[in-house]
């Protein structure tokens, strides 16, 4: 009985654990980079990790550090624009505003119509918009200045990847939550009257989308994940038609000065790539820049310009905190990174 | 998020379909067969059981609060009031828990596992936990292959020696909670007939706060009412006193929100999930001279309507309807002529039909063929169990899947009473086991999968008991200690990408683990005693699966290394009061073991005081319980807060002529 009541006891003690150390932030943010870890769905565990260059060292929990709250559930995308960055937390349905040099919150946006998450995805930016493609079929615009709401543009089904070329907004319907009856159509919104002016055809699941310097919009259909592969096609942004579906398997890009890294993940063999590609002569230039035989799971791949280096992103099996792992341009293995739970975007500082 | 949320549901749907039950059938008087039954019987309290006294004293609202009282058992639970439960017994899946109530096994072919949180409590008259245990003897065959037997037995399917028995409960409770339940039951050497009649509801809007950062955030927990009724007949017959055949029928209605977990910044949640079910079952027991059989069979038909109007799909929501039909039958046999030596065995056939849009097949049908052998040997000195077990696995679908045989063993040692006082008993057991994949692990669109394997588990255990009685002090204490192996552990992986996530065979999970418990009773006179029951269980349950990955050796999610339970009750006469105290460690919401994942752990204290009144034959008995007492905020899953302090008030009339 006794030491059944000090097993008892124990259990308290053991219940009381060492918090962890905390390493500091610096005020000004400079020399580093950001990582958003999308987290998973349902255990509000979003996170930003820093990365000081000089040192190596990672700091996970960036934005609680800066801000004392939680990000919230599952961040889909982290982009900076005007000095601010604007990070798309889909489950908690949020945009919050930060100032880009500190990390502190400007503002938290609400993202629900009728009582309703909207449920928003992507960001892009053109003027003093930025352009947020939310789940429940819109395209939200808000006004950079305000960072109020402004307008709602009705498009396809669950769009997700958006970019600006030719004074027109293509989102890409991906009609995810209908799968397998997926959406396959790209919509075309005039930034002058902000309407919808046409839908392209372009291939099931479209997912991300970005311009080229000839203002080029590409755009990766997903497929079905089966018989139907995974493509990159490019549109041309003028007269609004699908010009090239390119042959090799792409999942995802990102620009490297004027080329693009291209990714693809195979879910059935656990196999990656990293691809250059140039989209003025539209040719691959290398089908495997990189050794990826150490990424288990690429999820993401991103370019910095400041320093001249690839970042593969890698998830892991998922349910594991992620890698960021560092490359020269020319694909050679440098240095890991370990940050959260499903690191899916980056953003640099100089 | 996407298909998580299918994902999310998938992990609950289905799970719903277990509480069709609360049927029973007759035990088979033991005294029937040879005092060495009963001396076998006697010495089962080995397993963990909980008794009515016990279950009204807790006022837990269903079985799964009552299972956490149980050493080794550890619950997981998806919220307070309406919300579901899982267990996991020694470190090992729910799924390899198979369920009896009042003797018929309930199916589980569809999520494999029982929402515990549905087997309401006002009619149980025992629980017990068979932890590696052989089962009674004329238990369906299924309990003989499963790794761990959950067995409820209920007022209206228990014979007893009262001749009429009427009984009312009506409590109240926080949280708009009510619940009122009529039972009746007469009882004569001939006739067992009983009927019942249940319904609860609650709003379910209790108070809550989370951690975020610096600050904490304090809601109140939305979309979360439920209701649910529930209806028994049973109605049995003996013949001769040789024979007794027993039918009963079973309906059960539910219609409740599913509030989710609580997601920062976003509390839009409007899921729902109505159920119908409709069980009925029947048996035949025969007893001749030194043999006894019975022969059962049970049919349940389950309707089960989830929606989901927030999803953001071209239909404007998730509606999906899940029908379940199974019929089981079996016949048991249990052989001795006094001699030390027992003999039982049996089959069992279950037929499983699931019929939902959301398979990627039409409509997969199962037949299960459970079959086993047993005998035991018993002397002076020892009792010696060897058990065969088979299953043969038939599926049709249009997956081509092909059809399975297994062979398992279960062998058991146990020593009699010896020393001084005939104080002491030890035990050892070796049990080989698995469960079969789900039909939702195998069928449901885009995360079931085709290919999977069985889960095996082994388990080897070895445990004491010291009986120490002297004067008014009794003291029972036991102590278990196991060692357990999981392969071809079936888990959740992404497959498609992070949103299409698929069950694979990937994992292997190690487990060691003792718990120790003490059962204290001294009276100091004919009116009044104390009772402590006390038990502490550490359980080290880790993946090692693969080496390499950094979950290595790391501490399974949700599973605590330490947890236990201090109860302590003070009777005088018909009065009372009885303090519980649950405690865990910090468990992992994922498999790596890293401060993100932390789940902090709890400790939650109830009191209770009851009084009851007899005048003639009326028995009034009334009890108020304080519940969380130290107004803990905690969880169980992640997000999925529990209730602050809250109250509940009963009252239980009786009526025995």
């Amino acid at each position: 009985m006794r030491y059944v009541i000090s097993l008892l006891i124990l259990v308290l003690i053991v219940s009381c654990n060492k918090e962890p150390i905390e390493t500091v932030v610096p005020d000004s943010l400079s020399n580093g980079f950001l990582v958003l870890n999308e987290g998973l769905f349902q255990q509000n565990n979003s996170s930003i990790s820093w990365v000081d260059n000089a040192s190596s060292a990672v700091t996970s929990d960036f934005f609680l550090s800066k801000n004392n709250r939680l990000l919230g559930d599952t961040g889909n995308d982290m982009q900076s624009y005007g000095g601010k960055i604007y990070i798309v937390v889909n489950g908690s349905s949020s945009v919050e505003v930060l100032e880009k040099s500190t990390g502190k919150s400007l503002k938290q946006i609400n993202m629900f119509v009728g009582g309703s998450s909207k449920s928003p995805r992507s960001i892009t930016f053109h003027g003093n918009k930025a352009f947020i493609s939310c789940y429940d079929g819109y395209v939200d615009v808000l006004d950079t200045t305000s960072l109020n709401i402004v307008q709602r543009i009705q498009v396809g089904s669950n769009p997700e990847g958006l970019a600006v070329s030719n004074g027109k907004l293509f989102v890409a319907n991906s009609g995810g939550l209908n799968f397998p009856n997926v959406d396959s159509t790209l919509s075309v919104i005039d930034l002058t009257t902000f309407q919808e002016i046409q839908k392209i055809t372009v291939g099931k699941n479209p997912g991300s989308v970005i311009v080229d310097q000839e203002g080029d919009v590409y755009v990766i259909a997903r497929g079905n994940y089966g018989s139907n592969p995974s493509r990159m096609i490019r549109v041309n942004a003028i007269n609004l038609v699908v010009e090239e579906q390119f042959p090799f398997d792409a999942l995802g890009f990102a620009r490297m000065n004027d080329n693009f890294l291209i990714t693809f993940y195979n879910y059935n063999t656990q196999s990656s790539a990293v691809r250059l590609f140039d989209p003025m002569s539209e040719t691959l230039l290398n089908s495997n820049l990189i050794n990826t035989s150490d990424i288990q799971t690429l999820y993401g791949v991103s370019y910095n310009p400041y320093n001249d280096k690839i970042y593969c992103l890698d998830a892991m099996n998922f349910t594991n905190t992620g890698y960021v792992r560092r490359y020269s341009s020319q694909g050679v293995f440098e240095i890991n990174y370990h940050v959260g739970l499903n690191p899916s975007k980056i953003l640099f500082y100089e | 998020m996407k298909s998580s949320t299918t994902l999310f549901f998938f992990m609950i749907c289905g799970l719903s379909f277990g509480q069709v039950i609360d049927q029973e059938l007759p035990e088979v008087k033991v005294t029937d067969v040879s005092t060495e039954v009963i001396k076998i019987i006697r010495l089962e309290d080995r397993i963990s059981i909980l008794k009515r006294a016990a279950i009204l004293e807790l006022q837990a609202e269903d079985v799964g609060q009552l299972l956490q009282k149980m050493e080794g058992v550890q619950v997981k639970s998806y919220g307070g009031l309406g919300g579901m439960k899982t267990i996991s017994v020694r470190g090992i899946g729910g799924q390899h828990t198979q369920l009896i109530v009042d003797g018929f096994a309930v199916s589980q072919d569809q999520s494999g596992q029982v929402n515990l949180g549905q087997i309401q409590t006002e009619n149980v008259e025992t629980v017990s936990m068979l932890s590696g245990k052989s089962s009674f003897y004329l238990a369906p065959a299924s309990s003989f292959a499963a790794g761990n037997v959950l067995s409820i037995s209920t007022f209206e399917n228990t014979f007893s020696s009262i001749k009429n028995e009427l009984r009312l409960t009506q409590k109240i409770g926080s949280f708009g909670q009510t619940d009122s339940y009529l039972g009746f039951k007469h009882c004569s050497d001939k006739w067992l007939i009983a009927a019942s009649g249940k319904y609860r509801m609650a709003n379910g809007e209790y108070p809550f706060s989370v951690r975020n950062g610096s600050s904490v955030y304090e809601g109140v927990r939305s979309n979360n009412h439920f209701e649910d009724a529930n209806g028994v007949f049973t109605v049995s017959r003996n013949i001769k006193e040789r024979s007794k055949v027993l039918l009963s029928y079973r309906t059960w209605y539910s219609n409740q929100e599913l509030p989710g977990a609580v997601i920062l910044y976003n509390d839009n949640s409007i899921q729902t999930l109505r159920q119908l079910s409709h069980r009925i079952q029947g048996s035949y027991n025969l007893q001749l001279k030194d043999l006894k059989l019975n022969v059962f069979g049970v049919a349940t038909i389950s309707d089960m309507n989830y929606t989901d109007s927030s999803y953001l799909n071209s239909a404007g929501g998730m509606f999906s309807q899940y029908i379940n039909k199974s019929v089981n039958t079996g016949i048991n046999a249990f052989y001795t002529n006094g001699n030390g030596w027992l003999y039982s065995g049996g089959t069992e056939q279950q037929m499983s039909l699931l019929e939902s849009s959301m398979m990627s097949v039409n409509s997969p049908i199962r037949q299960h063929n459970f079959s086993f052998i047993s005998v035991k040997r018993i002397n002076r000195l020892f009792r010696a169990t060897g058990q065969l077990s088979s299953q043969y696995i038939l599926n049709h679908s249009s997956d081509n899947r092909s059809n399975e045989f297994h062979v398992n063993p279960f062998v058991q040692l146990e020593t009699k009473e010896f020393g001084k006082r005939e104080n002491f008993e030890f035990y050892t057991f070796y049990r080989n086991s698995f469960r079969m994949p789900s039909f939702n692990e195998l069928y449901y669109n885009n995360i079931g999968n085709l290919d999977l394997l069985p889960e095996k588990a082994n388990q080897f255990a070895i445990g004491a008991q010291h009986k120490h009685i002297k004067g008014k002090l009794n003291v029972r204490s036991k102590l278990n200690l196991y060692y357990n192996l999981i392969s071809n552990k079936i888990v959740a992986v992404p497959t498609k990408n992070l949103f299409i996530w698929s069950m694979q065979n990937v994992g292997k999970v190690q487990v060691f683990g003792f718990d120790v418990s003490t059962d204290i009773y001294l009276k100091f006179s004919d009116k009044s005693f104390v009772n402590s029951i006390i038990n502490y269980t550490f359980q080290s349950v880790i993946d090692v699966t693969d080496n390499t990955s950094p979950t290595y050796r790391h501490q399974v999610a949700y599973l605590p290394v330490h947890s236990g339970n201090w109860d302590i009750s003070y009777h005088y006469k018909k009065h009372g009061i009885r303090s519980s105290i649950y405690a865990n460690s910090l468990r992992y919401s994922l498999n790596e073991n890293t401060q993100a994942n932390k789940v902090d752990g709890f400790i939650l204290a109830d009191l209770s005081v009851f009084t009851a009144l007899t005048i003639k034959k009326h028995e009034i008995r009334l009890q108020f319980s304080c519940k969380n007492i130290l107004n803990s905020s905690y969880a169980y899953v992640r997000y999925y807060v529990m209730p602050g302090r809250n109250y509940l008030l009963s009252l239980n009339y009786a009526l025995r002529y």
